[in-house]
């Protein structure tokens, strides 16, 4: 009796302690798969972002694709890609919503499917998104709009230049500016227009605007492809010595612009932090790690002219991987 | 063995004990000195494999920056040749075209503005980039080498490029000027991405101040994603340097300032294989115990259990030593030995308890037949002196039936040798007798009969209440009695049978009480109280026998308690 109590005793831990000594060997072996769904794929901020989630992707042994719609408004053509994602097997999908609620239902459905949904950049209507990772997109509003009065102008005759009305990010760094430019007593906003993510229509509509308005010496404008056709307007009517311009994001044509004048400031994001830290929180997640904040917010700077070679400035401005 | 006593430790449980905590030991024993062994040389090989790369990676790019030093000697070369401005174009854009990694060749004055950039397919723009030399020392060759910088020379290019600059006189400018070259990061890339160590490790470069000049991830490091303290670096020498959890290599190259560090992470070069080994050894260890409780389970059934089985049947023996019956129990020869010698102790002294007993039964019952047929002679003259004396004074009626109580109360004694006689016939012995003694003591005292009719043919050993009626004349009454009373009764108690005889003498106290029913032979050449009592046991079992109640002064009663029917076995064997 004492002899069989012995033995079963000693029997149950040392299976159990061969069976954690064999598992702790085995290795995992198959790459997850994790699908990076953006609005777009063509600008520079994207191509940043692809460039950071490359990173992680190496650095993590992640599978991953890289997809936007050719128009960053065709909310239609996003949702169809997550469906791809899902279909394909995808156990993370890192998103950056065009529409704040066009795509909800279909996010939702993912992380049913025990999908891991990780909002970059733009925000969805979700609560089953398990990360939030980006710009603090009402406080970049605000930075844009002291980096606009940042002058010494008695009055600014302000038109803004917004883009898509469902894009969550836009919305929040109009509502930042707006806020912001009203504690100053120098700002009065005479126009707000909205236009398409296109480069050639936003410097149209830019152009009937300053035409609307001759009174304007300062356009404010939220992303990489407005902030374009605002500078090629500028450029065009010559107005960049009375009219201050500031934009969002920069790629080597805005920089350019910064540089000769057209741009006064832009309100410089990190996409290359969102792409890699997107796909980062994604394999952590994946491995079964908690992520630390349902929340990171990126880094964001105004950059001017003068600032724009300091040290840390062009470490921020220019990619140290592009133009290799 | 005591039972009472904490169980001690069992033969097997202890060997399992012993031999598992001897392997434990040697295994643990052994695994931590494998282990630390096992440390030392994978540390040894960590730093060595690191001190390998890193002058792989350093001597391919001395060659690098021994190439870039030619390069500028050659361009300073053509600039001091008296070609026109179009050949040199010409001769610079080849350069440019034929290295991947130069994106410009340029001449600025000793204050860093341009005077003329040569490169390929770029428009080069109006308020181009002043020469970074801000914090730049010349290496030993005079070279300088900045850090890294964004180029601003040309529209809508903004390549990250370390400038190489030499200063010399030349004619052409007809001053001192700095001749420089931007240079990309694709070919020292190439040979630094390559360089690993382990699976994480990496190297870098940095300059003789700590400036990062080159990093595998050096754009999470500018997005600020990563970070690599490099600023204290500056201040190690050259070699290896283990800090934590972190080994650097550090080495300098002969041109340019730079040094190139190597890390690598001994938790995965040392502590990872170090844990997979223990883990291996580990797992070994379960195996091993198990095959030792193996081998300690087959000894308990070849030992210990038939041990087990031998105490148990012990055991037994001393529980119920007569009726016990032994089965061997087999097992290896020693085991087999000790069983056949238990076996054959247990044969033995069965027998000699068997032969002991059957000796005491018989003495007993010799003992009993020569105390029954004991004639108290005392008895005999005495009565034979009174019918005497009866005959001569002409009593002969009272002659004659003194005469015939005796010789039925000797009938009754011999009863042919029985042992048990009807209790009617016990009766009638203790009446003859109290006949006799009624003359003899000349009516002293008186006596009664009450009799169940129904107890009469029940069975009772001969000569039971004479000896008590003896005791309760002789002593009872003794010499201060005149009306001695005594009464024999005889019911039936439950399933028993009870006689009493009580008597009004002197009594007794309970130690007198005691005594009787414990020493032999209370009256010489009688029979003792005690001897009645042990009789009755023997015919007819523990519960019953003699019991005395008394109280001085007050009389004394004796309860004899019998079966209604039958002997014990010992009568029937």
């Amino acid at each position: 009796m004492k002899l069989r109590n012995l033995l079963c005793g000693a029997l149950a831990p040392l299976v159990l302690l061969s069976g954690c000594a064999l598992t702790g060997g085995s290795m995992q072996t198959t790459k997850p798969y994790v699908a990076v769904i953006t609005k777009s794929t063509s600008s520079s901020f994207w191509k940043s972002v692809e460039a950071g989630a490359n990173a992680a992707a190496s650095e993590y042994n992640l599978d991953f694709t890289f997809e936007g719609p050719a128009s960053e408004e065709d909310w239609e053509a996003q949702n169809v890609l997550v469906e791809n994602a899902i279909q394909n097997g995808a156990k993370a999908i890192v998103l950056s919503a065009i529409d704040y609620t066009a795509s909800s239902e279909i996010v939702d459905r993912a992380a049913e499917q025990g999908i891991v949904i990780i909002v970059i950049d733009s925000d969805i209507d979700s609560e089953r998104v398990a990360v939030r990772i980006g710009t603090d997109n009402y406080n970049a509003g605000r930075q844009s709009a002291y980096a606009l009065l940042d002058a010494d102008e008695t009055h600014f005759y302000i038109g803004m230049v917004g883009f898509d009305v469902h894009s969550e990010n836009g919305q929040a760094r109009e509502r930042g500016f707006e806020n912001a430019a009203a504690e100053d007593a120098r700002a009065e906003i005479v126009e707000k227009i909205n236009c398409a993510s296109k480069s050639e229509t936003v410097q149209a509509e830019t152009r009937k605007l300053l035409r609307r308005h001759p009174e304007i010496n300062a356009i404010v404008t939220f992303n990489e492809l407005t902030t374009l056709g605002v500078g090629h307007a500028i450029e065009e009517l010559e107005r960049k010595d009375s009219v201050r311009v500031v934009g969002f994001d920069n790629n080597v044509v805005s920089v350019g612009m910064l540089e000769t004048g057209e741009i006064d400031a832009l309100i410089v994001q990190n996409p290359f932090a969102m792409g890699y830290l997107g796909l980062e929180t994604a394999a952590q997640m994946l491995g079964g790690k908690a992520p630390a904040s349902d929340r990171i917010d990126t880094e964001v700077r105004a950059i001017d002219q003068a600032a724009m070679y300091t040290e840390q400035n062009q470490k921020f401005l220019f990619s140290f991987t592009e133009n290799q | 063995m005591n039972k009472n006593k904490a169980a001690p430790l069992s033969l097997s449980s202890l060997m399992v004990l012993l031999v598992s905590g001897v392997a434990v030991v040697i295994v643990a024993l052994s695994t931590l000195i494998y282990t630390t062994l096992y440390a030392n040389a994978l540390r040894s090989n960590a730093a060595t494999s690191s001190e390998q790369s890193v002058s792989q990676a350093a001597g391919a790019i001395a060659d690098y920056t021994a190439d870039t030093g030619a390069l500028i000697r050659r361009i300073i070369i053509e600039l001091q040749s008296p070609a026109g401005a179009d050949t040199l174009s010409d001769t610079f854009s080849t350069m440019v075209q034929m290295r991947d990694d130069l994106t410009s060749i340029c001449v600025y004055t000793l204050d860093g503005a341009p005077l003329t950039c040569w490169t390929t397919g770029r428009t080069r723009k109006p308020q181009a980039g002043r020469l970074p030399l801000d914090g730049v020392e010349s290496d030993s060759s005079g070279l300088y080498y900045t850090p890294p910088h964004v180029q601003n020379l040309y529209t809508d290019y903004y390549p990250w490029v370390v400038t190489v600059a030499r200063p010399v006189p030349l004619e052409r400018y007809g001053r001192e000027v700095y001749v420089s070259i931007d240079l990309q990061f694709s070919s020292i890339a190439g040979y630094m991405d390559a360089v690993g160590i382990g699976q994480h490790g990496y190297s870098f470069i940095i300059d003789s101040e700590g400036r990062l000049i080159y990093h595998p991830q050096q754009q999470l490091i500018y997005a600020g994603l990563k970070s690599e303290d490099t600023a204290p670096l500056a201040a190690l020498a050259d070699g290896v340097h283990a800090e934590d959890d972190i080994l650097r290599v550090i080495k300098s190259l002969p041109q340019g300032g730079w040094r190139i560090v190597g890390v690598s992470f001994l938790d995965e070069l040392v502590r990872q294989p170090q844990r997979a080994a223990l883990l291996t050894l580990l797992a070994a260890i379960p195996a091993a115990l198990l095959v030792l409780l193996a081998v300690a389970v087959l000894i308990a059934r070849l030992v210990s259990r038939p041990i087990h089985r031998l105490v148990d049947e012990m055991h037994g023996f001393e529980d119920a030593a007569a009726d016990f019956v032994y089965t061997p129990v087999a097992g290896i020869s020693e085991i087999s030995v000790l069983s056949d010698s238990f076996g054959h102790m247990v044969g033995r002294i069965q027998t000699l308890m068997d032969e002991v007993k059957n000796e005491e039964e018989t003495l007993r019952k010799t003992e009993l037949k020569a105390l029954q047929a004991q004639i108290n002679p005392h008895f005999l003259y005495n009565t034979l002196d009174s019918i005497q004396w009866m005959c001569e004074v002409g009593r002969t009626d009272d002659a004659v039936k003194m005469v015939s109580a005796l010789a039925r109360l000797f009938r009754i004694s011999i009863s042919r040798g029985e042992d048990l006689i009807p209790i009617r016939k016990e009766l009638e012995h203790a009446e003859c007798y109290l006949i006799i003694q009624k003359f003899r003591y000349k009516d002293q005292f008186s006596y009664r009969f009450e009799i169940d009719d129904s107890i009469l043919d029940c069975p009772c050993s001969k000569i039971t209440l004479q000896p008590i009626i003896e005791n309760a004349i002789l002593h009872g009454f003794g010499e201060f009695v005149d009306d001695g009373k005594i009464v024999i009764s005889a019911k039936p108690d439950g399933g028993d049978v009870v006689l009493t005889v009580t008597d009004n003498g002197v009594g007794m106290d309970e130690g007198q009480c005691r005594a009787i029913l414990s020493h032999d032979k209370a009256e010489p050449g009688g029979i003792g109280i005690k001897n009645v009592n042990d009789r009755i046991r023997i015919y007819f079992g523990a519960p019953y026998g003699l019991s005395i109640e008394s109280e001085p002064d007050q009389g004394t009663r004796v309860v004899i308690r019998l079966p209604q029917s039958g002997g014990n076995s010992h009568e029937a064997s």
